[in-house]
């Protein structure tokens, strides 16, 4: 039963590593970056939700989720600024100023959230935090059931994207050849710009699924991005689907080492798993062949 | 001649150290070459490769930790220090054979949560390493062979010594038959590796001589501060703060790493005294500060002012004639 309840524990707590992890993995996919300041985006999320519900909430026990779509928005739109202002300007000079830029801005916005709202720990009440579904002997948290509900629906609405839509098979042929799809018409830079929005919509939704359980605080996205970065690594990076399989996982691993050992081994866990894979399979987990996202 | 100026160089840094009065006003000169040496040390791995760490603090923290363990045991940190670093440089030989051979981000994402895990290992592993709470270190009288100095300027001398001698190795590594090699994966792997160069061995010997220069800075540190905080040592701020240093004075520069933390002092210094030590300034103006450098001038602050001599020298030129 211990192992049952840590199991489901772990893959509720998993909900939450799978979104972030999703938008980091179709960044990289499409554009070969690695977001470094992806954890930050994931912060500001959860301020900007905070605030708004702050505002107000709807009434019953899930009135606070209301400001779950305008964080989402509010972020969509950070990202496509985030691109037009910063990515497409540093493109032009390759690989390695674009990691430090986003080093940059990861470190920057810490020290701009603790200069306008504090180093303080803020937490807004409401009738989800603490709040549980008994199921059969099992406990389930409220707060990261909802979580991990919406990470299950968004990942299938987001194959379904890559798949169907014209963005999607755009986003793909860009992630396969740059310049072939750039022959073929498509605008790499617009499919960018998307992705961008994209990757940094999920992880304002992520921020906002997160406060009605979780504090909110400036270094907030280094705990989440650095169990994101080994899940989309284990996962096979550039795989946007197998990303929410990584995230799920890193969430049972953590759950299994605290219940079983201690929850401070479970990064050192994790880690173990993430050497053996890139000596192993270096191309993930989840990843067959040479094709992703 | 190179090694002639940083020798002169540093007779100038240590005996301005030494005639400076105020301790406050050494005591951040110290955390500026601190500062520098790591920032120095990260260049020899990341400048030179174009392989980017972001977990460096974690050789400082292995070092110091090991080195603070064998002493409370009764080991002089002089000996113990020699082991903290081998340490540093049995993990840099893991973490490299299994990250230095692929291509992309791998390398970066390995060493930033190598650093999270060594947190969460020294965390764990309170009887050991005093957890959360960290281990302090305190002497009344000056004990040289313990590394205890009561006087700040001497760990002034020791730091400005290790900051000049990593300098001097990089200089000689520059010209050695290694920094060919170095230079040769740098423009292109297939190219180096046809020409029989063994790529993944280099690399990870350069991560090696990194990290236990990293390490050596790292033991200094410890008694210099006196305490062994394990979320300042094996921190992803430390780490990023190395990085970004060596990034904003430019990578490509001899002294680029030292500008790079005289520049990040000045910062830190200026928004403590206008702002005060807690409110997050002076991080925000480091990481921004980066991303307009990145922008405008990737190659950093000793680009930007070799531009800046170059355009004066032009136009009093012109002015001449």
């Amino acid at each position: 039963m211990i192992l049952l309840q840590s199991i489901v524990n772990g893959l509720l707590i998993g909900g939450v590593y799978a979104l972030v992890a999703m938008g980091l993995n179709l960044m990289f996919g499409v554009m070969k970056l690695v977001n470094f300041a992806h954890g930050e985006f994931l912060m500001a999320g959860m301020y900007v939700a905070v605030w708004l519900a702050s505002l107000g909430m709807l009434p019953g026990l899930f009135g606070i989720y209301w400001v779950a779509i305008p964080t989402m928005f509010v972020m969509a739109a950070v990202g496509f600024a985030f691109y037009l202002l910063l990515l497409d300007r540093a493109a032009r000079f390759g690989e390695s100023p674009q990691i430090l830029l986003t080093i940059g801005l990861s470190i920057g916005a810490q020290g701009l959230a603790q200069v306008l709202r504090g180093s303080g720990f803020r937490l807004q009440p409401n009738p989800v935090n603490g709040a549980a579904i008994h199921l059969g002997g099992l406990n389930l948290q409220l707060g990261p059931t909802v979580a991990f509900t919406v990470a299950l629906i968004v990942s299938m609405l987001m194959a379904l994207l890559l798949r169907m839509t014209r963005f999607g098979k755009s986003a793909r042929a860009v992630a396969e050849s740059v310049e072939t799809a750039e022959m073929l018409g498509i605008d790499a830079r617009r499919v960018y710009i998307v992705t961008t929005s994209i990757a940094i919509g999920l992880v304002g939704l992520a921020g906002a699924l997160l406060i009605p359980y979780h504090y909110t605080f400036p270094n907030v996205g280094q705990n989440f991005v650095v169990v994101a970065f080994l899940a989309i690594v284990i996962a096979g990076l550039g795989n946007v689907v197998g990303a929410v399989f990584g995230g799920l996982l890193m969430g049972v691993m953590q759950s299994l080492t605290a219940s079983y050992f201690d929850l401070d081994l479970s990064t050192a866990a994790i880690y173990v798993v993430f050497l053996a894979v890139l000596l192993l399979r270096p191309q993930g987990l989840f990843t067959r062949g040479r094709r992703t996202l | 001649m190179r090694l002639a100026i940083i020798g002169v160089v540093w007779t100038i840094a240590a005996i301005a150290g030494v005639a400076i009065e105020s301790d406050y006003l050494v005591s951040v000169a110290t955390t500026m070459v601190f500062l520098g040496l790591w920032a120095q040390s990260w260049n020899v791995l990341s400048g030179l490769t174009g392989n980017i760490s972001l977990g460096h603090s974690v050789f400082v923290a292995v070092a110091a930790y090991v080195t603070i363990i064998l002493q409370q045991r009764g080991l002089s940190p002089l000996i113990g220090g020699i082991l903290g670093v081998a340490a540093a440089v049995v993990l840099a030989a893991i973490i490299g054979a299994a990250t230095l051979r692929l291509r992309g981000p791998y390398f970066t994402l390995a060493t930033l949560s190598a650093a999270a895990v060594v947190l969460s290992l020294i965390l764990h592993y309170s009887d050991l390493t005093g957890g959360p709470s960290g281990i302090a270190i305190t002497f009344a009288h000056d004990a040289p062979l313990e590394l205890e100095f009561t006087n700040v300027r001497a760990y002034y001398l020791i730091a400005t010594a290790l900051l000049a001698a990593v300098t001097m190795v990089i200089s000689l590594l520059r010209r050695s038959r290694l920094g060919f090699y170095i230079a040769a994966i740098k423009s292109s792997e297939e190219v180096a590796a046809a020409a029989g160069i063994r790529v993944a061995l280099v690399k990870v010997t350069v991560f090696c001589l990194s990290a236990a220069l990293t390490a050596l800075g790292g033991v200094a540190y410890v008694f210099y501060i006196g305490f062994a905080d394990p979320n300042f040592l094996s921190g992803l701020t430390l780490s990023v703060q190395i990085a970004l240093t060596a990034v904003v004075g430019g990578t490509g520069y001899l002294v680029g790493p030292i500008v790079g933390a005289m520049f990040y002092e000045a910062i830190d210094a200026a928004a403590n005294a206008a702002f005060g030590a807690a409110g997050g300034w002076d991080v925000m103006i480091l990481g921004f500060s980066v991303v307009a450098i990145v922008l405008s001038e990737p190659r950093g602050l000793c680009e930007m002012a070799v531009r800046l001599v170059r355009a004066i020298a032009g136009r009093m030129q012109s002015a001449v004639a």
